[in-house]
């Protein structure tokens, strides 16, 4: 199964727990969520998702200054965001186990 | 932007050019939203080239892509755009008429068409025999396949060989009475292609608005009754506003008399007569139906019997069919 499908339904929680462990600024983030094991996340698509989070109130940004390069746009999770990335969690822990249920089943047939 | 070198300038130069082709893609994204989505994008891109010595396309995908998913991800709705609209397209247009003349498809094509020169110079005497067929012939002759020159098929069988036979000996000529035959054989093909045009034309019937039940059933005729059952001849009916009831551009043209809103229409329709062989004219005459009882204390005037009567008395009516094959016999 193609990952980037699978990735796409399950962008917006990826993205807001990355930036929930910490802020982080765009390129970070893509980073962050391929060292975590997402080797297939889309550049633009995270950017892409960062940006309409934020425009739906789920992110806060600052402009960071930096001292080798240009400045950086930090993005946080607020309160919004926190509220999001719990009802996205319990979803996605019921989803899972649903699937996971359903695979193991049949592995074991 | 197939840099493959770590020179810092370079990259700059590749990433620059990226974003501005990314920017160019976005060119149908509305201005806020395209602003902000390119905000930081350079230096993203510039610390995501920083990184590695792959060209950012290669990693990527490229710009139109990157733009694609950059919008798809943000949840922005586009209106799709042309994206590059600058250059005429007429000059385009030339650009490539003039490739393909030089091609060698275009010389290939240029072989095949001289090798097809006798087939032209038949086609060109079928022509030239349509065209005689067409301007001395009356409207009635066929131009095709065979051009009816006589109304002797043999013998326009034979004008038509002739005049091939005549088309390919000029073309073999190749002189200014070949050119000449060429255009009279063109002018040919026009006038037998408005011929038989004129011959298929399909007479155009103009249908409704018709007034209709709600049913869908064309309304033809409206028979209006008393309270008692008695026919009501020389009704005229009006709407809310005052002007006349009328039910169909082809019903009313029926009606014998022409006066708007006027009920029972006058109708005559035509019915197969087997011992004659002939039409004839019979008058529609009155449906039978049957008169609801009216609630007493009503009179035939007043709105609610008239209700009653619209939806009682679609079941019990026997229509007079006015189409010629389920017309009653009539009474003579």
């Amino acid at each position: 199964m193609e990952t980037t499908q699978l990735l796409k339904g399950v962008l917006d929680l990826a993205v807001l727990a990355v930036v929930e462990d910490a802020d982080g600024y765009g390129y970070d983030i893509v980073r962050r969520l391929r060292d975590a094991g997402l080797d297939d996340v889309g550049d633009a698509s995270v950017y892409g998702t960062l940006r309409r989070l934020f425009a739906a109130g789920a992110l806060s940004s600052y402009v960071v200054p930096s001292d080798e390069g240009p400045h950086r746009k930090y993005y946080g999770v607020n309160d919004r965001g926190r509220a999001l990335l719990k009802d996205m969690t319990e979803q996605w822990k019921a989803f899972a186990e649903a699937l996971d249920r359903l695979v193991d089943h049949r592995e074991a047939a | 932007m197939s840099a493959t070198t770590t020179d810092p300038t370079d990259t700059a130069v590749t990433t620059a050019a990226y974003v501005a082709a990314v920017a160019e893609a976005l060119a149908g994204v509305p201005e806020p939203e395209r602003q902000e989505l390119l905000d930081d994008l350079g230096e993203h891109l510039t610390e995501l080239a920083a990184e590695d010595d792959e060209p950012l396309d290669v990693r990527l995908g490229s710009p139109e892509s990157y733009a694609a998913e950059l919008v798809a991800s943000a949840g922005i709705t586009v209106e799709p755009t042309a994206p590059h609209p600058p250059e005429p397209s007429w000059r385009r247009a030339v650009e490539v008429g003039q490739g393909w003349l030089r091609g060698e498809r275009a010389e290939a094509t240029r072989t095949f068409l001289a090798e097809m020169r006798p087939g032209w110079w038949v086609l060109r005497g079928w022509c030239l025999a349509a065209l005689l067929a067409a301007t001395m012939a009356g409207d009635e002759r066929a131009v095709f396949p065979v051009p009816e020159v006589s109304s002797n098929p043999a013998v326009a069988l034979l004008v038509l060989g002739a005049a091939c036979l005549a088309s390919v000996r000029l073309g073999r000529a190749r002189g200014w009475l070949d050119r000449a035959a060429t255009l009279v054989g063109l002018a040919g093909l026009l006038v037998a292609a408005g011929h038989s045009g004129a011959n298929r034309e399909v007479p155009q019937y103009t249908v409704g608005p018709y007034l209709t039940a709600p049913d869908g059933r064309i309304i033809e005729n409206i028979w209006p009754y008393d309270g008692t059952g008695n026919p009501l001849d020389g009704v005229l009916l009006f709407d809310q506003q005052g002007l006349p009831i009328e039910l169909g551009p082809d019903v009313s043209a029926h009606s014998q008399v022409a006066i708007p809103g006027l009920y029972p229409l006058v109708q005559r329709t035509y019915e197969f007569d087997p011992a004659t062989g002939a039409e004839r004219e019979v008058p529609v005459t009155a449906p039978i139906v049957s008169i609801p009882m009216l609630p007493s204390g009503t009179s035939p005037a007043s709105t609610t019997p008239a209700s009653t009567t619209t939806t009682a008395t679609p079941t019990t009516v026997t229509p007079v069919a006015t189409t010629t094959t389920t017309a009653p016999q009539p009474t003579r």
